[in-house]
């Protein structure tokens, strides 16, 4: 019984890895809505980048520990909640995927704020 | 040949006189909600119900056991939720307003916008903080609508952990 079991979900593992062009049409929008916000999520991790470099040109390597955590916090914020909202997504339809993803980046924009806050002060 | 007529005759007659099955059989049936103490209770007497009726009754308490378990369901869904719904939607609300608050006053931006790109980035990016709240509330709402009521309640306060506007805290 147990070689009966076990012996479908093996062969299943081997072959449960089909091209991108053997995928159902949902699967592919799903695929697509991950693509797109992942080039979404990309820019502010470009922008988050870019920022530090030219705090790092501006004032060298003497920053803060709360600069640090600002400048590594607002790059590292949208790869987190974009790794987050692929796993909430992963067994949920494109349209929903889309929403998930849409939540973790505005949420991404959240803690960027949080962090600003850190060094701004009150507003 | 005629005897058997006159048996199926007899037959009829003595089923409707002595024991008046169906008026019995329709006065239990209300009665006792589970289906087993109807069709248990009338296939005592000779041969009145069929094995039709029976399953019909069957069929009956079944449906209506169903439609009582779905109003339950619903009715409690309905009562306990709406309360703690309209709580969490007005903390969202407040959410809401502090983020909008915290745009609003920002004249000071930590990064330089150096180019039109940057400040476009940065106007999205401040749209998407005030609409963080309103689009978790309304996203859990719609993808947990086949989930647990527990799972609903658990996202709603997770964004409501998430969302502190901090900076607004700080400022008031």
């Amino acid at each position: 019984m147990t070689d009966n079991t076990t012996t479908p979900r093996n062969s299943a593992g081997t072959a449960a890895k089909p091209g991108f062009r053997e995928l159902s049409f949902s699967k592919k929008a799903g695929w697509g809505v991950a693509l797109l916000f992942a080039l979404i999520s990309a820019i502010w991790v470009w922008v988050g980048v870019a920022n530090l470099f030219e705090a790092i040109a501006t004032f060298g390597f003497a920053l803060s520990g709360v600069s640090w955590l600002v400048f590594i916090g607002s790059i590292a914020a949208p790869i987190v909640t974009y790794g987050l909202g692929f796993l909430v997504g992963w067994r949920l339809p494109a349209w929903a995927k889309a929403v998930v993803f849409l939540v973790a980046l505005a949420v991404a924009m959240v803690i960027k704020a949080d962090l600003e806050s850190l060094l701004l002060g009150g507003l | 040949m005629t005897t058997s007529r006159d048996d199926d005759a007899l037959h009829w007659a003595g089923d409707d006189d002595p024991t008046l099955t169906p008026p019995i059989q329709a006065g239990t049936a209300p009665a006792a909600p589970s289906p087993a103490a109807t069709s248990a209770a009338p296939t005592a007497p000779a041969e009145a119900p069929t094995v039709l009726e029976q399953a019909e009754l069957a069929e009956d308490a079944e449906v209506e056991a169903e439609l009582a378990a779905a109003e339950k369901a619903s009715a409690q869904l309905s009562s306990a939720a709406l309360i703690t719904l309209g709580i969490l939607g007005g903390v969202y609300l407040l959410y809401t307003i502090g983020w909008a608050i915290v745009v609003a006053r920002t004249t000071v931006t930590f990064f330089p916008l150096d180019s039109l790109f940057l400040e476009v980035c940065f106007r999205i990016g401040q749209f998407l903080s005030i609409a963080a709240a309103p689009l978790w509330f309304v996203s859990t709402l719609l993808l947990t609508q086949r989930r647990t009521w527990r799972s609903r309640l658990g996202w709603l306060l997770l964004g409501v952990f998430v969302l502190v506007p901090w900076p607004f805290i700080q400022g008031a």
